[in-house]
């Protein structure tokens, strides 16, 4: 009856409305050429930091920012974009497994924009490090992540 | 009979409201808009001193960015111009950059021609001003050390032109 298929109907129309809504999001990844990185969102990163393996955790941005607010327990390393936050990141993860699970986020600006997250990617892809995966900050760090009450700690870096 | 009690019909509300309170405190910023914007006394990159206090009587456009963060790049000639267009009617831009050192900034100053003090800050700064968590962030203090604008991202300068517009507006 055709009465009983409209609000089926309709299901179908709000699902594909969804599905392509989703597919927009990334768009502004895509135009930056950082659609390619391995992504965890910010929920799935807090969920899997509570669990029994949790990932080494890497931010690649800037001192000011990590002193401020920082994911608990992330390592500093610095602007990944410059050689020593990169020398730094390959000097933290020397001595570990190459299928050590590792995230690396920044959150300095928009996702498009970050400078830092791309190189300090392709640097663990070049020692071979094969699961890596970057944090997904569309905006930056205080919108994405500490204004959605995901929990911080606050504290300059160890000097190095 | 298991002797157990079955939970309270409120258990489960009061617990969730619980939860939520706590994830509002952990995610409350404060708010400094309409608040006096946190004094502050640095010097600047030419070696003079820079305080907020000092240029009360102006309307201050306050510029938190770096040297290698590209929206902030983007909107640097549109302060020079604003600073400018608006440097006759008492209005002063100040730059506070979060830079790890200054010779990045310096050359970034020089590039663009910069003609306002520009000077580095740190985290206690950033945290007294709410705490600056993505670049850039662009306040716009009225003419008595208020707080009348918050801007953040890549159209923070166009946003805080139009405050400081509602603002000349109100102190002609």
């Amino acid at each position: 009856m055709k009465t009983n298929d409209n609000p089926r109907r309709a299901g179908r129309w709000a699902v594909l409305a969804v599905a392509l809504a989703c597919l927009a999001i990334p768009s502004r990844a895509a135009a930056s050429g950082k659609a390619d990185l391995p992504q965890v969102a910010p929920a799935a990163l807090v969920a899997q930091l509570k669990g029994s393996h949790p990932p080494l955790v890497f931010q690649v941005g800037f001192r000011i920012l990590y002193a401020q607010a920082h994911i608990p327990g992330s390592k500093y390393v610095g602007p990944a974009n410059e050689a020593k936050g990169l020398d730094a990141l390959r000097a933290a993860v020397r001595s570990l497994p190459k299928d050590r699970e590792i995230v690396l986020y920044c959150g300095c600006c928009p996702w498009t924009r970050c400078p830092n997250v791309v190189p300090a990617y392709e640097a663990l892809r070049a020692l071979h490090f094969t699961h890596v995966k970057v944090l997904a900050i569309p905006e930056n760090f205080g919108v994405d992540w500490v204004e959605k009450g995901y929990p911080v700690e606050r504290g300059a870096p160890e000097k190095r | 009979m298991t002797g157990r009690r079955a939970p309270r019909g409120w258990a489960l509300p009061v617990g969730l409201a619980c939860l939520a309170a706590a994830s509002v405190a952990l995610a409350a910023r404060p708010s400094l808009m309409g608040a006096p914007a946190p004094d502050f006394t640095l010097t600047t990159l030419a070696g003079k001193p820079l305080s907020l206090s000092s240029l009360k009587g102006k309307a201050v456009v306050l510029d938190f960015f770096a040297s290698w963060c590209g929206p902030c790049r983007d909107e640097l000639p549109s302060l020079v111009a604003l600073e400018k267009r608006y440097r006759g009617q008492g209005v002063q831009v100040v730059g506070i950059s979060l830079d790890d050192s200054a010779e990045p900034v310096r050359k970034l100053v020089r590039e663009f021609q910069v003609p306002y003090p520009v000077a580095l800050g740190d985290e206690k700064l950033a945290e007294r001003y709410g705490g600056i968590l993505g670049l850039p962030v662009v306040f716009v203090i009225d003419r008595e050390g208020r707080v009348v604008g918050r801007h953040e991202g890549e159209t923070s300068v166009t946003a805080a032109e139009a405050d400081l517009k509602k603002l000349l507006a109100l102190t002609k």
